[in-house]
């Protein structure tokens, strides 16, 4: 049976980027690229908000809770200690940056400098 | 407040629309709210700074730009505000691009139902000032099609600016036309135009108003990018709006002289340039019947250094580079070098309606022929 090959071009990707000279904000540019990534972040929330939203009114009006259930939901002592876990996994994410500074001081094997690293590959 | 639903608006996930509605809160809290501190920061602290430094106040834009840019409140209010217009074009990309073939043969089909008409020109060139960057940041600018037949530079640039003004242009985006038409009624009650120009027209979101204000009129719409002209006579066709739209440069245009009695533009001199602008003005004239008019409405400036500063933000952030150039230039004065009788044109206003102190009306350049 003859087989006809095909090669699967994708579609041009839209443009994301704006030609021009973007400015620099603060002194220091990582500074622009955080605020950058917070907003961002702040604007995931704002549209997993609004998810969870619709999931509750369509819950509602399907008649399968309510609303003042959720708010009223008492967590037994099993989810709560789930919940504990979740919390703080999830501040320990969260965290990692300083965390890992504090690694940086106390661990003893750390190297000291990026110097040290490369004379022990000599 | 939402878009008037016409048919080449993307249609939008939960998701996509919510992003799309982060946006614009973000955005009317930075306009209304953050914005609105620059003036308490300038007089608090960047004033006083600079009267103790010089033992007088700022006098001139510069000084002050030169100043508020190393205060960390404009900085941070001026970081939100750039990004917040990233991830405008950001978040319509994200239901543009999945439909963008579809949306493409929705322009065709509705093109195929209306009496409006577009021509395109693909030998057209398109000015330096459109691609030396893309103006507001918007990716590709109003000419670059991604595709054959792309729509999407009309998609970006109509949807975005439902959210870039937070809804404050209204559901047809058409506020300029209505405040354009508003000072025309009432400054020429017994003018009833019947072939009228639009210049710089994109997505035609004045152009459809004036028709929608004179039905009577034929109403013709050119600009140089073909995405949003496409998009624009998709749009006219989904609203019922039948106008011409046609692919031209406003500098040199293919029509015969004295095509029309009213020659118009909204926004759009400040996205030109220095050789450029005259030309328009003289391409107006030429375009113009004996007893017809131009009125080209653009953007303000301020009164003073401070609001001249918090006014200039676009030019300096959002690629609207030509901006000042614009508001430094007597637009009727070079009218009338361009052949308006001299008298017959006018640097007018037209009552802004505005969330902003320093904003009070639309510089309008009238002129008669």
């Amino acid at each position: 049976m003859a087989t006809t090959q095909t090669t699967q071009t994708n579609p041009p990707k839209a443009l994301r980027t704006a030609k021009g000279k973007k400015p620099q904000y603060f002194s220091d540019p990582a500074i622009d690229k955080l605020l950058s990534i917070v907003i961002s972040m702040a604007g995931e929330l704002s549209v997993a908000r609004e998810r969870l939203d619709t999931v509750e009114r369509l819950l509602e009006e399907k008649n399968i809770l309510t609303v003042s259930e959720i708010d009223h939901y008492q967590p037994s002592e099993e989810v709560d200690a789930a919940r504990a876990q979740q919390r703080a996994q999830f501040i320990e994410t969260l965290l990692r940056v300083i965390e890992a500074e504090f690694e940086e001081i106390t661990r003893p094997d750390m190297p000291g400098s990026r110097e040290e690293i490369l004379k022990s590959l000599t | 407040m939402s878009l008037y639903p016409h048919e080449m608006l993307p249609e939008r996930t939960q998701d996509q629309r919510a992003r799309q509605d982060f946006v614009k809160s973000f955005r009317a809290h930075l306009a209304m709210k953050i914005r609105s501190g620059l003036g308490a920061v300038y007089k608090a602290r960047v004033k006083p700074g600079f009267e103790k430094e010089h033992g007088r106040e700022p006098q001139e834009l510069q000084e002050v730009r030169r100043e508020m840019t190393r205060d960390p409140y404009y900085q941070l209010w001026s970081a939100m505000q750039r990004k917040s217009q990233e991830m405008m074009y950001d978040s319509v990309t994200d239901s543009l691009e999945p439909q963008r073939e579809h949306l493409i043969e929705r322009y065709k089909d509705l093109g195929e139902k209306t009496e409006g008409t577009l021509e395109l020109d693909p030998d057209l060139e398109i000015p330096k000032y459109h691609t030396a960057a893309d103006i507001h940041i918007m990716p590709g600018g109003y000419h670059t099609d991604v595709v054959d037949d792309d729509v999407s530079a009309g998609v970006l640039y109509d949807a975005a600016m439902d959210i870039y003004a937070f809804g404050f242009m209204g559901p047809k985006n058409d506020l300029l036309a209505r405040t354009l038409i508003n000072y025309y009624q009432k400054e020429y009650p017994d003018h009833t135009p019947t072939r009228i120009l639009d210049m710089g027209c994109a997505v035609g979101n004045s152009t459809t108003a004036w028709k929608e204000e004179y039905p009577e009129a034929e109403v013709h719409g050119i600009d140089v990018g073909a995405p949003v002209l496409r998009y624009a006579h998709g749009r006219a066709g989904s609203m019922g709006i039948p106008i011409h739209y046609k692919q031209q440069n406003a500098e040199e245009t293919d029509y015969p002289d004295e095509s029309f009695d009213l020659v118009l533009s909204h926004i759009m001199f400040h996205e030109t340039s220095q050789s450029a602008l005259p030309r328009i003005l003289g391409e107006s004239y030429r375009l113009l019947r004996p007893g017809g008019m131009m009125m080209h409405l653009d953007v303000p400036g301020g009164s003073d250094p401070f609001s001249s500063f918090v006014m200039e933000w676009e030019c300096q952030n959002t690629n609207e580079n030509f901006a000042n150039m614009y508001r430094a230039t007597d637009m009727a004065a070079t009218a009338v070098k361009m052949g308006f009788e001299e008298g017959k044109a006018r640097n007018e206003g037209a009552p802004a309606k505005s969330f902003s102190p320093h904003f009070k009306s639309w510089p309008v350049v009238v002129g008669e022929k």
